[in-house]
This record gives structure tokens, sequence and C-alpha cells, in this order.
């Protein structure tokens, strides 16, 4: 590989990083947040595959399967949290979380009152089955 | 090409492999016998196997003769952050120790952590160092959702965003780093970026090569100044450690910073190593400049904004981002300290940090055990009434406060001292003008330094008046039942005040030189993979 094609890929990679670093600031939906997170590390990715070849090594590349094995835990998680964070706040507007602060600050949440939050839609209900778990049992911890 | 895993690589690696193995055990089983077993006393007994089988390891003894060739490393500071680690570990798993739904998740990813920050400690690949990074950073965040007070789940989401968009930067430099010298193993890179011209690393002209470094160098730093909450990448320490409680207070204020000062000083080791081979200019001169920057804003900045915040926890997190500075401070200097001085800007750096841990461990278990069946302590005139409810304990809170200002026969003054008279003590010869300009620049940060911690004295004091001196106007009956915790609290104090008094069981002065010097160098020969310069020199 040639200097000259290290630089296109390497310009690739940036333009990927770029748009998730300008995704990540500018987003408020933490679904797209995170996703614009993606993209930057797989703007890495590439990097990290240009440079394995130019070197003509294997470390780039295998340290991709690691990038990539990170990024589904991370992916786990985030998923896991923003349904969480969902069900609390009915929104994924991350601006809605803003209780902590410093002291003395408005909320940053300019977007507060801006609109009705959306009715709940009429889900399905499971009905009950099973044995009824004694009462103080499930408690939950949020 | 020979395959097989050698028995020597396994057997170092034993003590993070038993803590991995176990804690995915745990991880797996667990939830399926909560209430039947007491889940930290298993996670003790494997902590104390590992830490068993570290010890058997008799220290030095690293796997193979080749640094080129391995991707961990044996060695006196390698083996101290794995012991360091596994110890905090220990530590941590007391605190937890309550009898709660998620036991076993808990203790299974406090042993994640303990083994993530060791495997950083001895990492000689940057594949490794990162697996580390995140072995501590992802249970992290498993462990502030189920363990945080009631504005748990909005300190996670800002940690987990944050903390994702810093890997991201991390990996950034990471890649450059490989692409600048063509391989991953560190001490590979190191002997590039301190032999090397920088102009052939990459077959463009020095400027550009300078250039080209700036984009590791200042995308680790921004990674790992995340996990060690540097300014400017200190945003989120206030916010998230308000809304996590004491517990999980303890854990981020000191396990991703033994993580990631133990990765600066993997990676920077170039930078940080005095008495190893002439450096380059852009290693004695450009690096020591950034984290002389670093050091200067962290550390006014964090005492400053602490006076302005009433929150214990708010108080406590700027003043881990002001502790942060000190050790950048260490790192600084750490290149420029006499070769006869008493301490190297290393040797002070470690110590800071592990004279940090116990006393930051204390405060916070403390205030743990403090909110135990009463209304819970936010803001500093909470505190009332303590001495009077728990004189025992509001001694210790004292003394560990007193250790984190500075004040002598605690170990925070023999950390801040080893750091100010490192600063304060860099030669310079009357023929060369830039050594005057660091000279004066360093006695002006050891300045900082002491004013900084007379600064920082103003809100530790105001604590302790609260804990002392507040009029009571209520006194709660309460009656404080034995609990696991009260151990490595005792611990931590006795390691605190022995430290203040015989600090040479730590700070030793010529400890961790091997980082470069022991290394047989010989550019090119011996290293793990082609190390191609540009020019298709090998």
């Amino acid at each position: 590989m040639s200097p000259i094609d290290l630089k296109a890929y390497l310009v690739l990679g940036a333009i990927l990083f770029g748009l998730g670093l300008v995704g990540f600031l500018t987003r408020r939906n933490m679904i797209i947040m995170f996703l614009s997170a993606e993209l930057m590390l797989q703007g890495v990715a590439v990097d990290f595959l240009a440079f394995g070849r130019f070197r003509g090594n294997w470390q780039g590349q295998s340290f991709v399967l690691f990038i990539l094995t990170v990024a589904a835990c991370e992916a786990a998680i985030a998923m896991g949290l923003v349904y969480t964070l969902y069900r609390l706040k009915n929104s994924l507007d991350s601006g809605k979380w803003s209780d902590l602060r410093e002291e003395g600050l408005d909320s940053p949440d300019d977007l507060e009152g801006a609109w009705a939050p959306a009715e709940k839609p009429d889900y399905p209900v499971l009905p009950l089955a099973g044995i009824k778990p004694q009462s103080g049992e499930e408690t939950s911890h949020v | 090409m020979d395959n097989s895993i050698p028995m020597e690589l396994l057997k170092f690696l034993s003590p993070e492999g038993t803590l991995f193995l176990l804690a995915s055990l745990i991880l797996l089983i667990g939830p399926f016998f909560r209430e039947k077993v007491s889940w930290p006393l298993v996670s003790l007994i494997g902590f104390l196997v590992s830490y068993l089988l570290l010890l058997m390891q008799a220290g030095t003894a690293s796997p193979g003769d080749n640094p080129y060739a391995s991707v961990v490393l044996g060695g006196t500071l390698s083996n101290l952050i794995r012991h360091f680690s596994l110890g905090a570990g220990i530590f941590l798993l007391f605190l937890f120790w309550d009898r709660d739904r998620f036991q076993p998740e808990t203790v299974g990813l406090l042993m994640i952590l303990a083994g993530g920050s060791s495997m950083v400690g001895m990492a000689n690949d940057l594949t490794v160092l990162y697996l580390g990074l995140e072995l501590v950073t992802i249970p992290s965040y498993i462990l502030l959702y189920c363990h945080g007070d009631s504005n748990s789940a909005e300190s996670t989401m800002k940690y987990f965003f944050l903390s994702i968009l810093s890997s991201a930067f991390l990996l950034l430099g990471i890649a450059f780093l490989y692409g600048l010298t063509g391989t991953t193993n560190i001490a590979a890179i190191s002997d590039a970026l301190l032999l090397a011209d920088p102009a052939k690393l990459f077959g463009a002209d020095a400027l550009a090569a300078h250039r080209l470094l700036l984009i590791p160098i200042l995308g680790i730093l921004a990674g790992l100044g995340f996990k060690i909450s540097m300014v400017p990448f200190h945003f989120y320490a206030p916010d998230v450690y308000q809304g996590a409680g004491y517990r999980m207070s303890a854990v981020l204020a000191t396990m991703p910073k033994i993580a990631g000062f133990a990765g600066l000083i993997r990676i920077f080791a170039f930078a940080l190593d005095h008495g190893g081979p002439a450096p380059t200019d852009f290693a004695r001169d450009n690096i020591p400049v950034l984290f002389w920057i670093l050091a200067f804003i962290s550390i006014t900045l964090g005492n400053l904004l602490a006076l302005l915040q009433r929150n214990i926890r708010r108080i406590m997190a700027y003043s881990s981002i002001a502790h942060t500075g000190y050790i950048l401070a260490a790192f600084a200097v750490a290149s420029k300290a006499a070769p006869d001085s008493a301490f190297t800007g290393l040797s002070a750096a470690m110590f800071y940090l592990i004279v940090y841990f116990f006393s930051t461990f204390g405060i916070f278990a403390i205030l743990h055990y403090l909110e135990q069946g009463r209304k819970p302590i936010r803001d500093w005139d909470d505190l009332a009434g303590t001495s009077k409810d728990n004189p025992v304990l509001a001694v210790a809170l004292a003394i560990f406060l007193f250790s984190l200002t500075g004040i002598p026969l605690t170990g925070g003054f023999l950390a801040k001292f080893a750091i100010v008279y490192c600063c304060a003590n860099v030669p310079f010869t009357l023929d060369d003008p830039v050594s005057w300009e660091s000279h004066y620049l360093f006695i002006l940060l050891a300045l900082v330094i002491v004013l900084n911690a007379a600064v920082a004295a103003w809100y530790y004091l105001k604590l302790i008046s609260g804990i002392f001196l507040k009029p009571v106007i209520w006194l709660e009956d309460k009656s404080y039942s034995f609990k696991p915790v009260l151990i490595p609290i005792l611990a931590s104090l006795l390691i605190t005040v022995v430290l203040g008094i015989y600090p040479s069981l730590l700070l030793k002065p010529k400890a961790y030189q091997e980082l470069i010097e022991k290394r047989p160098i010989a550019q090119g020969a011996g290293i793990h993979g082609p190390f191609q310069l540009a020019d298709g020199k090998q």
C-alpha cells in the first residue's frame, strides 16, 4: 500500500470519526448519540485496518476484532440503559436528565414544556399468570 | 511457528485469570442462588487465592526475556500496581458486603474491575492496555446503576455517554500511535519515540511528524484524562459522584484512577523516566510542558470550584480533580529531577496515588457507614452531631480529611512533600538557558501546589468543623451495628498514619527505574513483528 492509498483511507476514517463526533455533540436523542459514538469507533477501526495494511503486519486487524467486541458489550449495556431511562421519563431526550447540576443553575432543558408528552399508546397487556408474589417482596430500586 | 501457549505466561497471568474465571462463574450461576450463598465471602476467597498466586511469582519475574515479544511485563512497577489493584478490590468488596438483591452481580463485577486495573498495570501491548481499561469501565456502568442513590439513572447516563466518547478518543490515539510506529508493543513504541528520528517514522518532514505525533498524544490524554478526571475532561465527575452514593463514589474515585494512571505511565514511559537513554527533544521538552499545564489547571480549578460547593460528594469530586492535578505535576517533573534526587517524580506519583486511595476510601466508607439508619448525609451541615454520635469514627474521618489536606503525621503530607520537593529541585546548568527556564517553571509549579494546599484546607476544614463544631439542634437516637466495612476503614486508617510516619515503606527513591533502563535497546532487532520504517529499513 502506498502512502497515497493510506491517505485516502485515513481521510475516510477521519470523516467517519468527525461525523460521529458532530452527531454526538449536536443530537439529544440518546439512541442517536450512542450510534454516533459507534460511528466514531468504526472510523478508528478503518484507521487501524489501513495502518495495519500499510505497516504489513496483523496487529491492526487483530485490534479491530477487540474493538468490535468491546463495542458489542457497550451496545448491550447502552440498549438496556436507554430502555430503562425511557421507561422512567417517557422520553429519549437526554436534556430531560438534568437534576444533577451545579447549585443555582437554571435547568438546561430549554424544551421543557415546549410540547405535551405524547399520550401512552394502548399497549396490549399480558394477563396475570403464576403465583402472586408476596407483597413487599417485589421492590423497585429505581 | 510455535503456537502453544507457554506455561510461563499462563503462570504469570494466573492471578488475573483466577479473578476473571471466578467472576464469570459467579455471574453465571449466582442469580440462581441469590440468597443461599454468601457471595462476598466466595469473592473474598477468590481475591485471596489470586493474591497468593501473585505473591508466589516472587516479584520481578517476567514471562520471557524479550520485552519486544511479550504482551505483559513484570518488574517493580507492574508488581506494585497489581498488588495495589487487588488490594483496592478487596477493600471495595467490604464496602459492598451488605445483603441486597444484586449481591452475586456486584461481587462478580468488582472482581472484574480489580482484574482489569491490574491488567493495565502490567500491559506491554496497547491491546492489553485497552482491554484492561474497558474491563474497568464497563462493569462500573452496571454497578453505578444498581448501587447509586435516587439519582443513579441520571448519573449512569452521564457517565456512560461521556465515557464512550472518551474511549473513542483513546482509540483514535492508539490507532495513530500504531500507525506511526508500526507496532502495538509498548516497549518498541517507547524506543521508537525515544530513539528514532520522528521524521523517519512516517517518511515525512520533521515538522509534519511532530504534528502527527500530537494526534496520538492528545487522543490518549483525552481518553485517559477522562478516567482520571483531569481538567478539561472533568465535567462529569461532580454530577456523577453526586448521584452515585458514597459506595459507588468510592469505586469511581479510585479504580478508574488507578487504571488511568497506570495507563499513562505505560504509554508515556518514554517521557517519564529520568536516567534512561538520552531522550529526543520531543520527549524531553514537549510532554513535560503538556503535563505541567494540565497539572496547573487541574489543581487550581479543582480547588477553586470545590470552595463553591455544599454537597459533600461534589466537594469530594472537585477535590479528586485537584489530587489528579498533584499527581500530574509529579509526572511533569519525572524526567527532570536530578539523578541523585531523594525521590523520582514517578515514585512520588505512585506514593501519592496510594495515599490518595486510602484517604478517599476511608472518607467515603465512613460516610456510607454513618448513613445507616439515619437521614442521608448530603450537605456538609448534615454532618452536625457526628462527633457526639460516633466519636471514634468522627476522629477517623478527621484524620482522613487531614491526610487529604496534607497535615503532617499523615501520609498525605509526605506525598505532597515528595512532589513539591521534586518540583523545587529541578537542576539547571549555567550555560543552558532552556534548563533555567524549566527550573523556574517548576519552582512556580511547586508554589502553585503549596498555595493550593492552603486553599484546599478551607473546604476540608469546613467539613471537619461540620463534624465537630456545628451545634446540634436535635440528636437522633441511633445505634450503629457492626458492619464488615469497619475492617477496611481501620486498615486504611492504620496505613494512612503509618505512611505518614514511616514513608520509606513505599516511597523508594530508585524504584521503577526499569521502565526503560533495563531493556536491551536494539533498534529494530528482536521486535515482535516487522518494525518497518517508512523508507523500508528494518
